[in-house]
């Protein structure tokens, strides 16, 4: 057939295929190129197919946003990918999150920041963006990437966003291609997908928190439940209306009021008692509940039976989330009890206290472990300090009297080691300021322990007992004073029926050999001997009755003559003995006095008696010599002799009672000691100066009467 | 033949009581002394002299210069062997309850009795 045709027709049928086989071949290339294509668009589909296959997986959302940074690059065969994710949820633990894959190292934040300033732009909210490396330079200064494409998305309740960044740095940039107008489409594909993904996954962690949290209620309210129904306590769950809606067992039992019979029911319509005692806490309560705050009260209430009671009124509103009021829930504690107990115990203290003070008990506290130490006013005044003492307890301390301070402490101490748990002491304290006052004080201390068995603090009373102290310090004085004169009055009556028996013993001794005397001559000595014996019991007596008289008649002044009544006395007394004793008298200025004049004559009848009869009775001229003088307010009367003196031992023993120092003559004991008597009733002194075999001097000094001079006139 | 010893500061006494003792005990030797201190000598004399002791001592308690007592003391001190057979006697005109208890503290006192002395006590005492 080819044959038939002429060679132009040929060689144009040839030409023709010519075309025909060139236009086939580059339709094939362009088939191959389609081909390419298409492969690799599979490829990246079967890459963003894989990352959600992976993606769906992830529980948490760090490792899900580290996952879409790496497969931004995978995806979109750029170098860098960029994910950063915000949350305005406070909730949220972390409130903003960077990942930044394939970077430089050296790179890397430079790079974050410069991506976080163009997304900041705020120029492609919602949608996705291209900047070429000219528009990013412009943005950002020494600028390193190439391109880069940026996209934004809200996330879920708008509490949180998310930004994509897909870039390729300068340095890398021929290595790379710029995602075209395909990858770019997928890019929005990639956006959705991330956004469905990381919302799912938010959600799911909201919805495990709310789970959590749920849970958790339920738990709480299971508990409330429990302690709602058991308490003693009565609970009422109102809306937020205050109507009720539930009540406990408790709050049934005591009111008296079914839960049917108040639903709905506003408890203060009819439980509360609505006077003045009430008023301030019912202002209270209602301002609370008005602001939606928690508040507790003690109001009164009535029950079904019109009893009142005190309650405690505790009311929490419950909110929602968006804070409105849900529920109220009201608990309430009768303390009608613990009110009157209070009230009792208050009752008590203020009675405690008067008494305290009117009895003047001081009152005290002290806590072994802060040594803080409280008292009452009584135990300010006891101390005599101010109550602004700072510390009291130094003070106390310092306060103790030096001599009982170890008493004190070793009592405290040894309540503390647990001897015993109370103790009454009595005690020196040295009050006021100064220390200066000294007191005594009887205080009782108790130990008290706190519940755990620990000894926490001293606690007692203290009173003064000073006036108590005094008095029995002065009664035990006089005691001993009494004891002393008892003592003394027994010596005396012992001593006095001595005296008063041996004469009469004596002439009972006569009496009985009387009978069988031989002669009369023996008679008359014996009846002689028994004279003797009556002499002395009455000197004796007299003496006994001028010591009585000086211990019960008081002083009397009166002017008498001294030189006559010592001449009386000298010759009185002078006829006892045969042996002549001279008296000589030295009387100064006049003979007048003005003294006790019987005090004075019982003075000078011993002080010469003693000088006639301790005389030497071998000596020659034996004198007892009496001066009398006046000087300044005093008389002076002097009596001496030259008699057997006194010796050195017997000096200080003549004047007490019923001593005799001599042998030589026969005195009752009483003479010196009745004259010391004497001069001490008349406020004067006795001296005595002796020299045994040479003589003795007696000085007295008597006071004169003291004249009170009259006032001179104004 | 007894051999007595006086000691009382009473004249009266010691004039007396020879004339009650020689009614019981007629042949007899009575010393006199009318203090303490002169006592003392008398004893410490009779001693040193290789004299038998006095078989009666009466000693009055109540004496100046030294009392019944505190002679007793120096005896005690003194003699106590010497007299180891010699009957002393306290003698008072009144009996001080104190006194009797301060005498029975003497092994050496043999009695205590009341002046004056009698006939029927001196009697007793020599049968004894």
């Amino acid at each position: 057939m080819l044959n038939d045709l002429s060679y132009d027709e040929l060689r144009k049928k040839y030409q023709e295929l010519e075309i025909r086989v060139t236009r086939f071949s580059s339709t094939e290339q362009e088939l191959i190129n389609t081909r390419d294509k298409l492969d690799h668009e599979l490829v990246v589909y079967k890459r963003m197919n894989d990352f959600i296959s992976k993606a769906i997986r992830f529980r948490s959302l760090n490792e899900l946003l580290v996952h879409i940074s790496e497969s931004i690059i995978d995806i979109f065969e750029v170098q860098i990918g960029y994910v950063h994710f915000k949350s305005f949820d406070e909730s949220l633990q972390s409130d903003e999150r960077y990942f930044i894959e394939g970077a430089q190292r050296n790179d890397e934040s430079k790079i974050r920041e410069d991506l976080n300033k163009l997304e900041a732009l705020n120029i492609f909210s919602g949608k996705m963006k291209e900047f070429n490396s000219e528009e990013i330079s412009s943005y950002v200064q020494d600028n390193l990437l190439e391109h880069c494409l940026l996209s934004k998305k809200m996330m879920v309740g708008t509490k949180s966003h998310l930004v994509l960044g897909a870039a390729t740095d300068k340095k890398n940039s021929p290595n790379y291609n710029i995602p075209d107008v395909r990858k770019q489409a997928l890019y929005v594909i990639f956006v959705q997908q991330v956004e469905s993904l990381v919302n799912n996954l938010l959600t799911f962690e909201t919805n495990r928190e709310q789970v959590k949290l749920i849970q958790r209620s339920e738990i709480e309210l299971r508990k409330l439940s429990l302690i709602a129904t058991t308490t003693n306590n009565s609970v009422i769950i109102t809306d937020n209306y205050g109507h009720i809606e539930w009540v406990n067992t408790s709050f049934e039992k005591s009111t008296g009021y079914t839960l049917e019979e108040v639903k709905g029911r506003k408890p203060k319509d009819f439980l509360q008692v609505k006077d003045e005692r009430t008023a301030l806490a019912r202002k209270q309560l209602s301002k609370a509940l008005f602001e939606k705050q928690a508040v507790e009260v003690e109001i009164i209430n009535t029950d079904k039976l019109s009893n009142e009671y005190i309650i405690s009124l505790q009311i929490s509103p419950v909110l929602d989330k968006d804070g409105n009021v849900i529920n109220f829930i009201a608990l309430q504690k009768d303390i009608t009890s613990d009110v009157n107990h209070r009230k009792e115990i208050e009752r008590v203290n203020f009675r405690m206290d008067e008494i305290t003070k009117g009895s003047n008990i001081g009152m005290w506290e002290y806590d072994l472990e802060t040594r803080n130490t409280v008292w009452n006013d009584v135990m300010f005044d006891i101390y005599e300090v101010d109550r602004a003492v700072e510390n009291l307890y130094p003070f106390w301390r310092d306060s103790l009297h030096p001599e009982d301070y170890q008493f004190v402490v070793k009592t405290i101490e040894s309540l503390i080691e647990g001897h015993k748990r109370s103790a009454i002491i009595e005690y020196r304290v040295l009050c006021g300021k100064e220390h200066l006052t000294l007191k005594y004080v009887r205080t009782t201390l108790i130990l008290e322990k706190d519940n755990k068995r620990n000894i926490s603090r001293l606690l007692g009373s203290t009173i003064d007992i000073s006036a108590a102290k005094n008095f029995e310090n002065t009664i035990l004085e006089k005691n001993e004073e009494l004891t002393k004169i008892n003592g003394e009055l027994d010596q005396f009556v012992y001593s006095v029926s001595h005296d008063l028996r041996s004469p009469l013993l004596s002439i009972k001794g006569i009496l009985s050999v009387m009978d069988l005397a031989q002669n009369d001559e023996e008679k008359k000595m014996y009846l002689a001997l028994i004279e003797k014996s009556v002499n002395r019991l009455d000197s004796t007596i007299l003496e006994i009755l001028d010591f009585s008289r000086n211990a019960r008649l008081d002083v009397i002044y009166s002017e008498f003559n001294i030189r006559e009544l010592i001449e009386n006395i000298f010759s009185d007394l002078a006829y006892v003995t045969n042996d002549p004793v001279i008296l000589d008298l030295d009387i100064e200025d006049t003979d007048i006095v003005e003294l006790d004049k019987s005090r004075v004559e019982i003075l000078l009848k011993n002080l010469i008696s003693n000088g006639i009869k301790y005389r030497r009775q071998s000596a020659e001229g034996s004198f007892v010599k009496v001066s009398v003088f006046s000087k300044e307010n005093n008389y002076h009367i002097i009596v001496s002799d030259n008699g057997e003196g006194i010796s050195d031992e017997n000096k200080q023993k003549v004047f007490e009672m019923f001593y005799r120092a001599s042998s030589s003559s026969v005195g009752t004991g009483l003479g010196l000691y009745i004259c010391k008597d004497i001069v001490e009733k008349m406020k004067g002194t006795i001296k005595l100066d002796s020299k045994s075999g040479v003589g003795t001097v007696i000085s007295l000094i008597l006071p004169k009467i003291i004249v009170h001079e009259p006032l001179p006139a104004n | 033949m007894n051999r007595y010893l006086l000691i009382d500061d009473d004249d009266i006494i010691t004039k007396i009581h020879p004339v009650i003792i020689r009614r019981v005990d007629p042949d007899c030797l009575i010393d006199i002394c009318s203090t303490g201190p002169e006592a003392h000598d008398f004893l410490t004399q009779l001693k040193d002299a290789g004299s038998p002791p006095p078989d009666y001592i009466f000693l009055d308690i109540n004496m100046p210069l030294m009392s019944g007592f505190e002679l007793i003391d120096r005896l005690t001190e003194d003699m106590s062997r010497y007299l180891n057979n010699s009957s002393i006697i306290l003698l008072s005109s009144s009996i001080d309850p104190g006194d009797v208890k301060k005498a029975s503290n003497y092994s050496i006192v043999k009695e205590f009795a009341s002046k004056p002395l009698s006939i029927d006590y001196l009697t007793k005492l020599l049968k004894s």
